[in-house]
């Protein structure tokens, strides 16, 4: 999983590399419209096309049923029947593309989450890093080293309800640095992004677990029996800008996507 | 970012279950935001079914709130319109041309177990057809309840008394009246100008008015469609997308000689490496003005001459047939530009594979789910229909007689063409049936008159179009097969419809056609039109023909003309006494007029259109109607205002059976689940029986009048 995943981060790396100084959203266009065409040719391939024409066909002729025969309550009430049953083979017939579709959609959702919905720290910024532990723990027994272009700019704040331990850091120069916490002797780093560029930016590191590393493949995860639970670095949040709208870098993938999606089904004619 | 909240560990399932169930959980156990999309498969298949959910919906609650209001309006209305009604709910089975001789002796023989019992329980008797005996003229007198001089259909065609030259008597369909020019292209602005010549109003428009829903299903000459209270889809007349009545196509590998098709285009396959590429011909480009270059669909053919079988690549689809077989409805788009396109159905059949590849495409027919033009009221409703049972031939003469007459079609493949065109025509008419509990429910089905045609000469060995004894035998069953199948299907109606009341009527009966009469040749050596100096023959459409010498001319299946002045172009003929005296003159030499070969009658009767119709559209029929004799048409060049060598000739097509001749000869049939009270029951009568049997008043216009019947009280509604 983690060469796979480090191989995935690299390819992503590859691809953002040549729009790492330009706006995301360009980017993110032309990733979502790959991803629209792409998910749709799946669809087609993997689907049974006659029989989701056949639920649509169905659909449709059961909606003009009731439009045709308003005043015959029997037919209308048989065509709602109708509607409901074909709607549900519909879904039915969708449902193994929608599963196959599903799984790359969602990890290439969680690499994009991990470059665009946070803004990477500029020199002289403050932010928190935050470790969580598995229990409490003494304060004297953690510790924190940070490498140099970092500098602790408050004491150490401890959190025993929340089992948790938070640092005021300031970013001093642009880099990749990993500061380390350690406990009780065992080193534990998380990465620490100062950059100008659209660039990956893990936000959590947390305990090893297939699912969780799966949504969170920016950095190889924290031992399983370890004493940390997850280290976590406030970045803050970044809003796309579309003329006069700001806002989530979800909203136009789904909108890019879906275009270009819909330009290709009606192309190729796929039924969807 | 949500923490997933399951540890739950599992097992392996195999294969796709397990892409299912992995995938369902990543969907559970992802962070809450990637929740909100999942690619656009997702997309369109959840937007999809939430759109129509959201629509079935908002139809539901549309129909909650307004239902007692509704409920109450409809309660009064059809209250006041059932009070009268004698029946519940009246359904007519339109079986063209079922001839009532054959009918009986099928029936005597005990081959017709349901026609039978009707007509032991109800009723059998011929039922008159209309003068001339042809469909549209019949089917428009059934619709209408009127004679052809108030509905204005005389034959198929009509002429154009300033160019002498045919057009459909039905319907005209020209270019929209508003468009806009940018530089090649020219816009519609406006739908295309579709203009309905039949008059008169069917009598479906009355029940309509009246509160009486009624479902009509390809009666023919309801093209354009009109508007009324019910649901109608347009049957014979209806045009293909190249506005013929259609137009097959057919494909070879071979050389074509210098023979042309009627009724269809011979198109050569172009050899491309180890396949053969060619088109499927369309409409004019509607975007480019005063162009005639048709649109076309590329097609390529790869055969597989070892395993008798075709791939044919055609507009995104991949078909594969094997020699003899019929594609399905395959849907083509004529793309005009600008993204616009004209959509359209046709059915490919291989032929043959080697050493020549043949290919047969049947005419395009409008796709009744993007209809070019509007087949049916509402429009919504051939899209209905579609998208409920699938793809239909819409157009009017749907099965192909041209193509067995010329030979690209051989019997077996126009007979699968016909009962695949007729099982979709019965999966419509019987969705109509249970779609109409109450009201009226008319449906015309085509098959009975084509296989006629077609088949007549198997019934006769001595016909100049029998083939040989083995196929002879082969299809001499199949009239009576169809006449069996058609006896099931109104078996399948009777246990459907209950206490309704059922007719079974046919527009007309049939007869054999053996000799053609040249009409126009006749009439040209006998001296009433005349031919050009020098010229031998007329050539197609009178192309030959000196007007100004000619007095009389004969157009079409059963009309003769007289050449009148101020009324044609080239008029010669003054109107009144002249007129009447040519008329009177042309009368007295054709009827009896005798074949010299088999010294037999070839025209029994000549009717004077003045005596036999009346109404306000008389002026437009032809000036005499001819009444052929029993084995006697119109000879197919006459029909095409041709003067040919000899006046009679053999008929050697195999559309050897006909009924355009004396119309007291050929009379339908008529069959009732009840006791009619009529002697001489006619077609025209139909109409007004349907109107009395509801209550409704009979419009004064109407020439029909309604049959009594053995029914009992006015039925409550």
């Amino acid at each position: 999983m983690g060469v796979f995943l480090a191989l995935v981060n690299s390819l992503l790396d590859l691809l953002f590399w040549p729009l790492r100084a330009a706006d995301p959203i360009y980017g993110l266009a032309g990733i979502s419209f790959v991803t629209g065409m792409a998910m749709v040719i799946v669809f087609r391939f993997t689907s049974n096309q006659k029989a989701i024409r056949r639920s649509k066909d169905r659909i449709q002729a059961h909606l003009l049923e009731v439009r045709l025969f308003q005043d015959q309550l029997g037919v209308v009430a048989r065509a709602y029947v109708a509607i409901l049953r074909w709607t549900f083979a519909y879904l039915r017939h969708s449902l193994k593309s929608l599963a196959i579709i599903l799984l790359p959609t969602v990890f290439l959702l969680a690499q994009l989450d991990l470059r665009l919905s946070r803004v990477p720290l500029k020199p002289h910024d403050s932010f928190l890093l935050k470790a969580k532990f598995t229990q409490t723990m003494a304060p004297d027994r953690i510790s924190l080293r940070l490498p140099k272009g970092l500098a602790l700019s408050a004491p150490a704040l401890h959190i025993p309800a929340e089992r948790e331990v938070d640092w005021r850091i300031r970013a001093e120069k642009y880099g990749a640095f990993a500061p380390a916490v350690l406990v009780a002797g065992q080193e534990f780093t998380k990465e620490v992004v100062v950059s100008d560029d659209v660039t990956r930016l893990p936000a959590e590191r947390v305990r090893a677990g297939i699912l969780k590393w799966f949504v969170h493949p920016g950095e190889k995860p924290l031992p399983r029996d370890g004493p940390l639970e997850a280290l976590e670095v406030k970045y803050q949040p970044r809003r796309m800008e579309i003329g006069p709208f700001r806002t989530h870098w979800l909203v136009p993938f789904l909108v890019f996507s879906l275009l270009s999606g819909f330009l290709v089904k009606t192309v190729l004619g796929i039924e969807m | 970012m949500a923490e997933p909240t399951s540890k739950r560990r599992m097992g392996r399932p195999a294969g796709g279950a397990f892409l299912v169930v992995s995938a369902l959980a990543v969907l559970l156990l992802a962070p809450a935001a990637l929740l909100a999309y999942a690619g656009p498969g997702a997309g369109f298949a959840f937007l999809s079914s939430f759109l129509a959910l959201f629509l079935a919906f908002f139809y539901s609650l549309l129909a909650v709130v307004t239902w007692p209001f509704r409920f109450l309006y409809r309660l009064l209305r059809r209250r006041k319109a059932y009070r009268k009604a004698r029946v519940k709910r009246v359904v007519i089975v339109g079986l063209d041309g079922m001839d009532p001789e054959l009918a009986a002796k099928f029936m005597q023989e005990g081959k017709l177990p349901n026609l039978a019992k009707l007509r032991e329980r109800g009723t059998f008797r011929p039922l008159a057809t209309t003068c001339p005996p042809i469909s549209p003229v019949a089917w428009s007198s059934f619709l209408t309840g009127v004679n052809p001089g108030k509905h204005n259909i005389y034959d198929f065609l009509a002429r154009d008394s300033g160019t002498y030259l045919p057009y459909l008597s039905s319907a005209q369909v020209r270019n929209p009246k508003r468009s806009l020019k940018i530089g090649k292209y020219t816009l519609p602005l406006a739908k295309p100008q579709i203009k309905r010549l039949r008059k008169g109003i069917p009598f479906w428009h009355f029940l309509g008015e009246a509160g009486i829903f009624c479902s009509v299903i390809r009666v023919p000459i309801t093209f354009p469609p009109e508007k009324f209270p019910g649901v109608l889809l347009s049957g014979m007349c209806v045009p293909d997308l190249q506005g013929s009545q259609g137009t097959f196509s057919f494909y070879s590998s071979r050389d074509f000689g210098p023979e042309s098709h009627q009724g269809g285009m011979q198109i050569p396959l172009e050899k491309v490496g180890r396949s053969f590429v060619s088109y499927i011909p369309g409409p004019e480009n509607p975007l480019l003005s005063g162009s005639k270059a048709g649109l076309r669909v590329p097609f390529s053919v790869q055969p597989d001459p070892a395993g008798q079988q075709a791939q044919i690549e055609v507009d995104g689809q991949r078909l594969h047939l094997r020699k003899g077989e019929y594609s399905e409805w395959v849907e083509v788009k004529f793309k005009a530009g600008l993204g616009i396109g004209v959509h359209g159905i046709c059915h490919f059949y291989l032929k043959e594979v080697s050493p020549h590849l043949e290919l047969y495409v049947s005419p395009v027919n409008i796709d009744p789910s993007k209809p070019a033009l509007p087949i049916s009221h509402p429009f919504s409703y051939s899209i209905y229909l579609s998208k409920l049972l699938g793809p239909y031939a819409t157009l009017g003469l749907a099965e192909d007689t041209w193509a067995l007459n010329e030979g690209v079609l051989d019997e077996g493949a126009f007979l699968e063409q016909c009962y695949l065109i007729h099982a979709e025509r019965e999966r419509m008419f019987f969705d109509a049936l249970e779609k109409t509990s109450r009201g009226v429910c008319v449906c015309v089905f085509d098959i009975t008159d084509r296989i006629q045609h077609m088949f007549w000469r198997y019934l006769n060995p001595s016909h100049p179009a029998a083939k040989a004894k083995t196929n002879g035998d082969r299809y001499a069953g199949v009239i009576e097969d169809l006449y069996k199948r058609m006896d099931e299907m109104v078996g399948r109606v009777l246990r459907q419809i209950g206490d309704g009341l059922l007719l079974v009527i046919s527009d007309h009966g049939f007869k054999s056609f053996e000799r053609g009469v040249n009409l126009n040749t006749w009439l040209c050596r006998n001296g009433y039109l005349a031919l050009r100096e020098g010229a031998r023959g007329s050539g197609e459409w009178f192309k030959n023909v000196d007007w100004e010498r000619t007095r009389a001319y004969a157009l079409g299946l059963n009309g003769l003309y007289v050449n009148r002045k101020g009324r044609e172009r080239f008029g010669t003929v003054p109107p009144g006494t002249e007129t009447e005296d040519l008329k009177k003159e042309l009368r007295e030499k054709l009827q009896g007029l005798t074949d010299p070969q088999t010294g037999r009658l070839a025209i029994r009767a000549v009717f004077d259109s003045r005596i036999v119709f009346a109404g306000p559209y008389r002026e437009n029929a032809p000036d005499l109607i001819v009444g052929y004799n029993e084995d006697y048409r119109a000879a197919w060049d006459s029909v095409t205002g041709k003067v040919t060598e000899a006046v009679f000739e053999d008929n050697r097509k195999a559309w050897s059976g006909d009924h355009c001749i004396d119309p007291r000869l050929v009379p339908g049939v008529l069959f009732c689940n009840q006791k009619v009270a009529c002697d001489r029951p006619a077609i025209v009568d139909v109409a007004p029986t349907v109107l009395d049997l509801f209550g409704v008043k009979l419009p004064s216009h109407l020439d029909g009048k309604p049959w009594a019947f053995g029914l009992s009280s006015p039925h409550e509604g």
